[in-house]
This record gives C-alpha cells, structure tokens and sequence, in this order.
C-alpha cells in the first residue's frame, strides 16, 4: 500500500470532504436544535478546526518521518497511546456508520426510493475497500482528478437556491449566545474532518510554502459548507428541521423548469463522489487505528480488520445504531473532544519532545 | 578437413536442403559455407569467390586482404558467435588448418519499402513509417538523430529465434535507472522465441493482470524520437514495424502525430473533442440505460417522451435491449478487422442497414438506443490503442448502471480512477500530469501549447536534463 502523499493532496482532499459531509443530515439537526443559526455554529466550529488544523501542519512540519504511534509511544507511553487509539476508532467508526446511514438516506430520498440497506451498503463498502487496497496515495490522486468538477457541480446546484433564497429568513441572528455554545458541543462529533491528517503523519512529503494553501483549501471548503448551510436556512426558515436530508431538498431548487429535466441531479450525483471519498479517508483512518491499537504492522491489508469494520458499517441493518450513538454521544464526546481538539494541540509539543527524546537516548523508531 | 568450426556447423546443418558448402582450391583448401536462403549468390560470387579465384591463400588473413572490400568481414572467435552470423544470412570461409573462419555479410535484401505506417496516418508531417528491418529502423532513427549522444544496446532475445532487440536512447537525456530497467528486464527474457515487439511489452509491463497498456507504441520514427528527445526510451525488435517507447502515460493515448503539425489552440480542440468521446464511448450506453430505467426525471420532457414512444413496443428491457445493441456493434466490428477490404466495407453496410434498420423496424431495438450504442461505438475509435479495453469497459459500466442505476455507474468510476492512479510506469504515474498534479507537464496533455512555447521537458518523465529549450 503506497500512502503517500504531499501537502498540496492533503489541501484538495480538505477542500472536498469538509463540505462532503455537512449537507446530509447535520443542517436539519442543527435547524432542531437551534433554528435558523446553524450556520453560525458550523462557522464557529470550523473556526476552532482551523485552528487546530494549524498545530496538525505545525507538527507536520516539525515532523521527521514519525508515525502517530511513534510520537505517542516515545512521549506518552504505551498505555495512554492505546487508550487514545482505541478512542479514535470508536470516533472514526461511529463516523463512518453515521456518513453511511445519511448518505443511504439522501440516496434513497433523491436517486432509487426503493432502494435497500444492504443493495447500498454492500457496493459501497466494496467500493471503499478497493481503494484502500490500492493506498491512500490512489485515493489522493483520485481526488486530485475529480475535485474541480466537484467544485463545480457544489457551485452549479447552489447558484439557483442562492437566488432564489429569502436571506430575511436568516434574522435575527445569534438569539441565544448559551444555546449556541450547547450546540457547538453537542454537534462537536460532526466536526474535525482533518483528523485523517493524523493517520498520514509518517507519509506526508513536506513541501514549502504549503501551510497557507492547506489553510485556504479549508477556509474555502468552509466557506462551501456555511454558504450551503445559509442557502438551507434562508430556503426554509423555521420548518428547516423537517427537511432532511438537506442536499436532495435544496437541489430541487436547481431545476430551471421541470421541462428541462432534472439536471440537478447530475450534479448532486458527481457531488456524492465527494462522500464516497470522505467515506474513504474514514475508513483508512479507522483501518490505521484499529492497527495501531491492536499493533498489526503490515505493507499489504489485513482482511481481518476490514472484515471488522465492515462488519461495524453493516449494523444499522440489526440494530438502531443511530439512536444509541445519540445517546452515547452525550458521554463520548468528551473523550472524543480529547483527540478531536486537545491532542493536535498538543501535537507540536508531543513531536519535539519525541524527536529530542531520539536525539538523546537514540530510540529506534518503526513506520507502520 | 581440420577445421572444429566447420565440422561442428556441417553436423548441425546436416539434412538441411538450403545448407551449401563451396569449395576452392586456393593453395589449400577453401570452404564457403552458407544457407541458400538467407545468402545471396551474386554476393557470394562477387565478394567471395571471385576475389579468391586467382589468388593463393594459406591462412584467413590472406583471405581478408582480397575480400575486405564494401562488405562486412569479421573473423569470429566463439562458435555461438559464427553460428549466430550464420543463421543471420552471413557466409562463412573455412581454410584448412584454422579453427576459426571469417563471416562475411551476403545477406539477401528483403522487406518491404518505407512506407506511410497504415496506423498513423497524417495531414501534415512526415510519411516514413518503421519497416520489420531492424536495420533499417535503425537507419530510421539515426538519420534524425545526428548525435553522438543517441546511444543503443543490442540484445538478443530468444532461444530459437534470436531475435535482435536494440534499446535506444538519448544519453543527455534519459534516466540512466530506467534504462539499465529496461535493459534487465529484456535480458532476464527466457523464451523459445520473439516474433514482434509485442512479446517483450508483456515482460516490460511488470503487472501482467493490467488493464491499460504501459508500455507505448509506435510506428513512425519522428514520434519514437520526439519520444526519446523527452527522455524516454525507444526498444526496437527486429522482424516488428511496432518501436515500443517507454514510460507510457495515459495522456499519450489521446496524442497524434498530426497534433504537432497544428497550432496549440486547434490541437487542444482536437484532443478534448477525443477525451470527451472517449468518455462518452464508455459511460454513454450507461447513463441512457440508468436514465431509462431509474431515474428518467432528469430526460427533459420532450426527449423523455420521444424515447417512451420508441420503447413502447420493444420487448426487452432497457438493460438488455442496450447489451445487444453494444455486442452486435462489437461481434460487426470484430468480424470487420478479419474481412478481405472489400467484403468488410459491404459487411458494415449490412450490419449498419440490416441489423440496425430492420431491428428497429421489427421492434426489436428502440431507435435511440442504436442510436446511443452506435455514437459510443464509433468514439472507441479516438483511441484506436484501447478500443477493445474500452469496449469492456462499456460492457461492464452498461451492465452495473442498468443494475444498479447511477450509484453504480458512479462506484465503477471510482474504481476505474482507483485504479488507474495506482498505476504507474517505470516510476512514472499512469495519470500524470492529472493525478499526480504536475503543473508544467500539462503543456503537452489534454490540452496544448505550441512547441515554440514547449521550454522544459516532462517532469513526469524521469529525465536528467531539464531544458528543451533555451
């Protein structure tokens, strides 16, 4: 498995997936939660991923070819970094199962209604499975091909909402400063979509002068993301909670005249290339965990472990998967708040203390 | 009879009808041994014989001095040596009392003339195309190539055939690693024998299970040398007009001589035009059955309701009524590249008039879905190198879109784009200069810059010399 990849790659595949996974069910949630402030939550919360985002590349940077397990072997010891390991693969899985269920959801509300779990899921999983199998730097590249004519088609499908949106809808703004702040921590779990950065931190090839443009691919696919969200917000008013998922409803706008057929689906159809790339970074990202956690060091896959995560993703078929995380995640997202907002915090501590900790007592270090 | 040459080759050759031995009576006893049909007489009488017929000999050296004139003489040591020369169509001398013997080239002339290569043909540009000689494509090249810097190593691959294989390059140019790749892979070949270039592309492409060709071809020489002048390298097969070229990317499929010849505007025109059939040959069939069959609120109205007319009445469903249409187009195509010219030409007037009016005619096929097989069928062919990959590909993407409906037409791309980005060519990347982005390499991609704006060589391409242009 060739994973790597360069800063710029990083950049484009932050562009798509941020935005990837905003559209689904989120916007509809946040409507629940807090009406038509969404998009000032997402804001908000991308905001602090920005900021996050910057140790990550600060640390990348200060970076020698460590791995993730590595820097917190060397620095926090073999019991705290499995503890951490084993709260990232909960994260990742429980992302990964709840990007499913939503992109089922938007599939079967827009392309094929009778569409069944199982008739998605397995292709998909597949799908996922085959791009793995040829390595992250595949996905990378893939992504490189594909991530103009994504832009493109977000741009095209938001264009005639956008005109066609009552922004009024959006006042008064910021009503309920603490509600808000319940929001962004509820909703925390949503967010962090640079983790898979994490997973990459042996296989990154440093170039210069990159860190403004990762920052500006996530800024714009921020930018994307709250826009969309507005977009949402101003089409719907109060009854945006009623809509989900967003994406298939907002696209309806698009159709210039039902004689011209729906074209808009075209869009939202190379648009789901984007989910389907994020379900990957995902599942790359909980392959890597799950290894590190259990510390299967290999070049090729183990099918053990996919057989596990597919096993995982196949669940909402038996079990009302969705409902327990919502439950769950009032107790999770504290552990998860650690790795999502605290460690990259940490991170450039944690990298030089590991590199100057090799300086001095010579460890040897193994890429995994 | 002394000589451990003669003897030996005299019993290899034994039984064989065109094996000759001519003998002169020189001083002592001179042999000329030779296969009719590989020598030619007249050579044989005019370089050979007649310089010895008054002469006194008594050692090879003698010899040389009469014969040594506009042809090539070479005393040989080894015997593989002889025996190789021999096979090769070179006359051999024996003199008594000497183990070794002289080759003297008296090769009989054959094949065809140069030609304009029927695979390559052009509006503008040169019309010499590579013959099956491997020394006049050898000709080909150095004749464009006028510098000490072009640099060949001669192989021979085959047990039975023995085939000259030259790998050619630009040493200034050239990754010295890829060559010396090149050069091991084609040395570790251990066949019975080669019989085109098209044998040794299997062992140059490591991954035999692959779906896209890696490894270039060409038949025209100022492509091969455009080619090499980019850093890559040329192996060219004696008894093949096909010169491979190595690295191969995928942008190349969509490149044409003739593009060269035009302005960057025009050519860039040309190859999206190719790239968008190309696409739509594979993913067209698809989409129609999809549309069809899944999703036809996307089909603006009026077109919705033209093709709901047409497939009212036909029998099949949307799904199978497309696979026939693409297999009959592949079954006429197929048996097209076998037929004489003649009966070809008059074999797709019956498939296009018979098979396809009168299908629709009989209500077994819809209109447009002849129409929408044929489209994507004559888009194959602006990539004439991939025709039958693509071919599958269409098969396999009608079959999973008519299944599965857009999803997974859309998964199938994603696995294709997996796929092929995976892919890579002697270290270079199969999508380059897309996937991996290399920004100066787009200059000579989809679209095109004129060469006069062309300043660097591909950085894809591993090369040692940067500057094309100064």
């Amino acid at each position: 498995m060739n994973n790597n990849v360069n800063m710029r790659q990083l950049a484009l595949i932050l562009l798509v997936i941020i935005p990837g996974g905003k559209y689904l069910t989120l916007p509809s949630m946040l409507a629940k939660q807090i009406g038509t402030d969404g998009w000032i939550v997402i804001s908000a919360m991308l905001l602090v991923d920005l900021v996050c985002l910057t140790f990550v590349c600060w640390a990348i940077n200060l970076n020698d070819r460590y791995s993730l397990k590595d820097i917190l072997y060397m620095t926090l010891g073999k019991f705290v970094t499995k503890i951490i390991f084993a709260v990232f693969a909960l994260f990742l899985l429980a992302r990964m199962v709840t990007l499913l269920t939503s992109t089922y959801q938007v599939f079967s509300a827009s392309f094929a209604i009778n569409t069944n779990w199982l008739g998605f899921y397995i292709p998909v999983f597949a799908v996922v499975v085959f791009v793995l199998s040829r390595g992250f730097n595949a996905l990378a590249r893939v992504n490189e091909v594909l991530f103009t004519l994504i832009v493109i088609c977000v741009i095209c499908m938001l264009v005639y909402p956008a005109t066609n949106a009552d922004w009024h809808e959006l006042m008064p703004i910021m009503t309920s400063a603490g509600k808000m702040f319940e929001t962004m921590t509820n909703y925390s779990f949503w967010f962090t979509d640079y983790i898979f950065v994490y997973f990459l931190l042996a296989d990154v090839k440093k170039q210069n002068n990159v860190l403004p443009v990762t920052l500006v691919c996530f800024v714009v696919g921020s930018a994307f993301a709250i826009f969309m969200n507005m977009v949402f917000g101003a089409l719907y008013g109060n009854t945006a909670q009623y809509y989900n998922p967003a994406m298939s409803k907002v696209s309806q706008f698009a159709v210039l005249a039902s004689i011209s057929g729906r074209l808009d689906w075209l869009f939202l159809s190379v648009w789901m290339m984007s989910i389907f790339i994020k379900l990957c970074v995902l599942m790359f990202s909980a392959y890597r965990s799950i290894c590190y956690l259990l510390e299967i060091i290999r070049p090729t896959v183990n099918w053990w472990v996919v057989a596990f995560i597919g096993a995982v993703g196949m669940s909402p078929l038996f079990l009302p998967v969705e409902q327990w995380l919502e439950n769950a995640l009032r107790v999770l997202k504290y552990p998860f708040a650690a790795v999502q907002y605290v460690l990259p915090l940490l991170m450039p501590l944690l990298v030089t203390v590991a590199h100057r900790k090799t300086v001095r007592g010579g460890i040897s270090h193994e890429h995994t | 009879m002394n000589s451990k040459y003669f003897n030996h080759i005299s019993q290899l050759y034994r039984g064989s009808s065109d094996f000759r031995v001519r003998t002169l009576q020189n001083g002592c006893e001179v042999n000329i041994v030779s296969l009719d049909t590989m020598c030619s007489d007249q050579k044989i009488s005019q370089y050979i014989i007649e310089p010895l017929v008054c002469v006194e000999a008594h050692s090879l050296a003698d010899i040389v001095k009469h014969i040594s004139c506009g042809v090539i003489v070479r005393q040989s040591i080894s015997f593989e040596q002889v025996l190789s020369d021999f096979t090769n169509g070179f006359a051999l001398v024996f003199i008594d009392g000497e183990d070794t013997c002289l080759c003297v080239d008296t090769r009989i002339e054959t094949g065809r003339a140069v030609t304009e290569p029927p695979t390559s043909l052009v509006m503008r540009g040169p019309r010499e195309g590579f013959v099956e000689d491997v020394k006049v494509n050898m000709t080909l090249l150095r004749k464009r190539l006028k510098t000490p810097s072009f640099k060949t190593v001669q192989l021979n691959v085959g047990r039975y055939t023995d085939t000259l294989v030259y790998v050619c390059y630009i040493s200034d140019i050239a990754d010295v690693e890829v060559v010396e790749k090149i050069v091991q892979r084609i040395s570790a070949i251990d066949i019975d024998g080669v019989l085109d270039s098209s044998y040794l592309s299997r062992y140059l492409d490591p991954r035999r299970t692959a779906l896209f060709y890696r490894v270039g071809v060409t038949e025209k020489p100022d492509v091969a040398v455009a080619k090499m002048l980019e850093g890559r390298v040329a192996v060219v097969v004696d008894g093949s007009p096909m010169v491979l070229t190595l690295p191969y990317l995928f942008v190349e499929d969509l490149q044409s001589p003739g593009d060269y010849h035009e302005s960057g505007l025009v050519t860039s025109v040309s190859r999206l035009l190719r790239f968008i059939s190309v696409l739509a040959s594979v993913l067209l069939p698809a989409v129609y059955v999809c549309l069809q069959k899944y999703n036809y609120q996307i089909i603006p109205l009026k077109f919705l309701i033209t093709i709901l007319q047409s497939t009212q009445s036909i029998p099949f469903s949307p799904l199978s009524e497309m696979l026939m249409v693409v297999i009959i187009f592949d079954i006429l195509r197929e048996a097209n590249l076998r037929m004489p010219t003649a009966v070809g030409m008059s074999l797709s007037l019956v498939g296009a008039i018979v098979l396809g009016d009168a299908a629709v005619k009989a209500g077994l096929l819809s209109a447009p879905a002849v129409m929408v097989g044929a489209l994507s069928g004559i888009g194959l062919y602006t990539m004439p190198e991939n025709t039958l990959l693509l071919s599958l590909l269409r098969l396999a993407f009608t079959f999973v879109g008519g299944v599965m409906g857009l999803l997974g037409v859309l998964l199938g791309l994603l696995v294709l784009l997996a796929y092929m980005c995976s892919v890579d060519s002697f270290g270079t990347p199969y999508l380059a200069p897309y996937a991996p982005n290399v920004e100066g390499d787009r200059q000579d991609a989809v679209l095109a810059r004129s060469i006069n704006r062309t300043v660097e060589r591909p950085e894809s391409i591993p090369n040692k010399n940067k500057t094309r242009k100064k």
